[in-house]
């Protein structure tokens, strides 16, 4: 079966039934999307599928066959963080980051349908994502801002792709 | 100042919102096997046989973990500060609890340990379980705990309980206008982080070991791995610090020993990540606490003394139990200073999963009793609760119950902004209060004796 | 376990009936929310499976006073539905999860999962479902009984006369991931009579046949609901205890009634 994930064609050999997690995670190595749950209750496994947000975990591979697969990797990367993870990072909406990677996605996916900032229109697109460290507070904050379009002050000054430092203008105010 | 106040960009961030942070489960190795546990489905049993030879011949199986393997099988968390041990790493004769871990397979890929696990052939004798801590001391009650019995006896060496005695209750109680009493229980209650229990653990070809840890806690983890396996610790190296959530629950070292020795055992790398429903149903959680509390208290709104009574439910096996109680002890009066105490608290066996940190550690279920209780009694005072919590607020130099000097107490003007926040008008005498040490309205005689000589130290 | 078996991938209903009832019988994958966790944890075993996706099952079609939904129509669209069908659709998983999975996936989910049971009782809906033996059609108590959900059965589609009102009540969820402890449906027909069903007031979805009839002999509501319990068979599980379930029913029937303006 053929995918095109984060723009590269893959011709992948699981067998037909094999969630789309496993193989993006354990065919592909494609380790963003986070087996938090296996059984579609958290979220963070959530990828785009032609566009749209879907629990990986719930979709068998033949039904996405042909299909063009996002992950959070394709969304940007540190040296060019997309609009939502910069809100991301100057929220401090990720803490751990194990439910991020599905978050982002699906913010992505709310901000690109044209999704306002209003709370409760974020809480009904997010509301399959669970998050145990933030309280959602931060999370609510930088998908507003996102879906706004506010200009933050992100600077990715380091590029090793793990732990990229980051200035954020007026730290040290 | 540089840090306080100031927007700090987290080291981590970017890695976090690109999809680059490693986590445990994303460790790559070639020949890396994967493994499942066997688990009791008994909350009790007497284990009669365990064959694991049908497991060991499928294909794909390359080891199958028992109690035989593991090279001291009975440690304890608290072993370390001289508490003995009581779980033992895989269940060997008896199964405590549900979802108790008996073998563990490691196998090509995770399909294939589950299937061999599967083939495991055990035979179980069920047991009665006992999961009331208020039957755990009845003649008849089934016992849960080989090293202890139903309850912890050796605090201090030989006590039952970890005791408080502080002033003279008798003359508290005494001297009461009023006494209010309360029981109060709290459920247990699952971290639930969403990153499952997960280890990936590599012999390398030095013979020593790497373990790709999700342990909060890297030192005690490094320290229960090497005592289980009896290796010096110079053979074994933790890689840890990026953990998917642990809120207490990563404290216990629930995956590394094991996939440590799964990983000894067939000179492979080893991977072991829990399922979702594993997590949930064998993982530490939270513990129950049963509370007893009994107030003597003055017609003009002091506590004068408390005697309490703490049955924690710590599940099949101690843990840090030993230490919760005591924690939980040290802070039975809450943000309250109250001079007279009685104080008993037991760690209480029970065939559930055994219990652990989550935040707040012993205090989290304490404090929503102290605080019921706080408000039962200023409704019976018929005084303002705000009144009544304020004046006996912890001030700089109260003792806490195992006597030491507060000081810094911050409950004044915590009470204080509450009030702000929702709306509740405090009278002037309030307002004005401050956390300074006791004097004149603020020092009634029976509080006198129990201020401390200032500075904690 | 992830096992390697094929999955043919039917492009009309014929095909896809061919597909399932043939020899060794398929099991049916529709949007996968339940099936493929269970297959990926090893929980179901699959042989053989047919997705449904390519076999134009998704229609929702109105005539002469009948609303026909396929089998493979998304709850997504299903919340569009009156009630008490949509509200019920509604009221399922979170947005992502309504967009994946079906309507006939739902009728064939077991409990505590299958919410729209309820709603599909309290309309006397009819389902079409082909199985090695033919087409048949029946009511949702004749579909369970001919087996519900198996290897070789394959529900088409379901079909209900449009309500002149219709209500939906459930007890409030914490959060999109958990699952519905109680629902109330209920319905007046063109005839002006009310029908009412439950789930969770019972091991599976259950008509409400005794407060109906104090409704029809012009009885109040508080008496219909008070009347309700003798329908139930209550019990107790992680989501509810039976005696929670009795005591919170009454209610449950009362408000869906006072909806429905009965
Ligand atoms: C996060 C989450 C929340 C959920 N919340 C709820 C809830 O609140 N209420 C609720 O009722 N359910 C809930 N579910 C369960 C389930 O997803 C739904 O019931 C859903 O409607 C199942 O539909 P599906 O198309 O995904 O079914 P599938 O997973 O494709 O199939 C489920 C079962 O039905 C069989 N089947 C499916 N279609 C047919 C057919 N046309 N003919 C014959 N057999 C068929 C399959 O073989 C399988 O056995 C939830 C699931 C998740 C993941
Ligand atoms: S892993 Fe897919 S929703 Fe949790
Ligand atoms: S940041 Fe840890 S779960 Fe959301």
């Amino acid at each position: 079966m053929e995918l095109t994930v984060n723009s590269v064609s893959c011709t992948v050999q699981s067998p037909p039934l094999t969630s789309l997690l496993n193989v993006l995670r354990e065919e592909l190595d494609i380790t963003s999307p986070k087996a938090g749950c296996e059984s579609g209750g958290c979220g963070a496994c959530t990828v785009l599928v032609d566009g749209q947000p879907r629990r990986s975990c719930l979709t068998a591979l033949c039904t996405v066959d042909g299909a063009a697969v996002v992950t959070v990797e394709g969304l940007g990367t540190p040296e060019d963080l997309s609009r939502v993870q910069q809100a991301f990072i100057h929220h401090y909406a990720a803490q751990c980051g194990f439910c991020s990677d599905g978050m982002v996605v699906a913010a992505t996916a709310y901000v690109n349908a044209g999704g306002s900032d209003d709370t409760d229109a974020i809480r009904e697109a997010l509301a399959g994502h669970f998050c145990r460290c933030t309280g959602y507070v931060k999370i609510l904050e930088a998908v507003a801002a996102a879906a706004r379009g506010d200009e933050l002050d992100i600077d990715s000054t380091a590029s090793s792709a793990n732990n990229t430092y980051v200035t954020i203008a007026g730290a040290e105010s | 100042m540089k840090v306080v106040g100031a927007r700090l960009p987290r080291y981590d961030g970017v890695g976090h919102v690109t999809g680059r942070t490693t986590y445990v489960d994303d460790v790559r190795l070639p020949g890396m096997l994967h493994a499942a546990a066997l688990r009791s489905p008994h909350h009790h049993a007497r284990i009669t046989h365990l064959d694991t030879s049908a497991a060991e011949a499928m294909a794909g199986v390359h080891a199958v973990i028992t109690h035989a393997d593991v090279p001291l099988l009975v440690y304890g968390h608290l072993s370390g500060g001289g508490i003995p041990g009581d779980e033992p790493l895989l269940a060997k004769d008896h199964a405590r609890y549900r979802g108790q871990p008996i073998a563990l397979v490691a196998a090509d890929t995770v399909d294939i340990a589950r299937a061999a696990c599967a083939a495991i052939d055990v035979g179980y004798e069920e047991l009665p379980a006992l999961f009331d801590v208020r039957l755990a001391f009845d003649d008849d009650a089934p016992v849960v705990n080989d090293a202890f019995g139903n309850w912890y006896d050796q605090y201090e060496g030989n006590l039952d309980v970890r005791q408080i005695r502080k002033g003279d209750i008798e003359a508290a109680f005494d001297a009461a206008d009023l006494i209010v009493s309360g029981v109060y229980r709290t459920q247990s209650q699952e971290q639930v982080p969403l990153e499952t229990q997960v280890c990936v653990a590599v012999p390398e070809p030095d013979g020593r070991l790497t373990i790709h840890t999700c342990t909060q806690a890297m030192y005690f983890s490094l320290g229960v791995v090497c005592s289980h396996l009896q290796l010096p610790m110079s053979q074994v190296k933790m890689v840890g610090g990026t953990v998917g959530g642990g809120f207490g629950g990563k404290v216990d070292t629930a995956s590394d020993t094991l996939t440590a020795l799964a990983a000894q055992k067939t000179e492979r790398p080893v991977k072991w990540r829990w399922t979702r429903e594993e997590e949930m149903l064998a993982s530490g959680n939270r513990g129950p606490w049963h509370m007893e509390i009994i107030d003597a208290v003055s017609r003009d709104g002091w506590i004068l003394g408390r005697k309490m009574l703490t049955i924690h439910d710590a599940g099949a096996y101690g843990r840090f139990s030993v230490y919760g109680v005591t924690k939980h002890s040290f802070h039975h009066t809450g943000a309250y200073t109250i001079p007279n105490l009685h104080f008993d608290g037991y760690v209480v066996f029970t065939n559930r999963i055994p219990t652990t940190a989550m935040r707040g550690y012993g205090i989290t279920g304490l404090s929503t009793a102290i605080e019921v209780h706080a408000e039962r009694v200023a409704r019976e005072l018929g005084m303002d609760p705000y009144e009544f919590r304020l004046k006996n607020a912890n001030r700089v130099n109260d003792t806490s119950p195992n006597r030491i000097p507060y000081e810094d107490p911050s409950t004044v003007e915590v009470l204080q902004s509450l009030a702000s926040a929702t709306g509740s008008e405090l009278s002037d005498d309030l307002r004005a209060m401050t956390r300074d040490q006791r004097s004149a309205d603020m020092l009634p005689d029976h509080l006198a004796a129990q201020i401390g000589s200032g500075g904690g130290h | 376990m992830t096992s390697t078996a094929a999955v043919s991938m039917p492009s009309s209903e014929a095909e896809a009936v061919a597909a399932v009832t043939e020899q060794p019988f398929a099991t049916v994958l529709a949007g996968g929310t339940l099936l493929v966790p269970q297959h990926t944890l090893g929980q179901v075993a699959v042989e053989r499976a047919v997705w449904l996706g390519r076999a134009e099952m998704d229609g929702i079609s109105r005539s002469n006073g009948r609303m026909t939904v396929g089998a493979a129509a998304p709850l997504a669209a299903c919340t569009r539905l009156d009630a008490p069908v949509g509200p019920c659709a509604a009221n399922i998983g979170d947005n992502e999860v309504k967009a994946q999975a079906t309507i006939g996936g739902n009728i064939c989910s077991p409990a505590p999962y299958g919410d729209l049971r309820g709603p599909l009782l309290a309309l006397g809906a009819v389902l079409r479902w082909a199985d090695p033996d033919g087409t048949h059609t029946g009511g949702i108590a004749d579909f369970a009984a001919s087996g519900g959900a198996r290897p070789g059965m394959l529900l088409l589609d379901v079909a209900f006369a449009v309500p002149e009102a219709g209500s939906f009540v459930a007890l409030r969820r914490h959060h999109t991931q958990s699952l519905t402890a109680m629902s109330v449906s209920a319905v007046r027909g063109a005839d002006g009579a009310v029908t009412i069903a439950a789930t969770g007031a019972a091991p599976d979805a259950c008509r409400l046949h005794a407060a109906e009839a104090v409704l029809a002999g012009g009885g109040s509501i508080a008496d219909a609901a008070a009347a309700s319990v003798s329908d139930a068979d209550p019990y107790d599980d992680a989501l509810a205890s039976a005696a929670y379930r009795s005591r919170v029913l009454p209610v449950y029937v009362g408000r869906a009634l006072e909806q429905l303006g009965a």
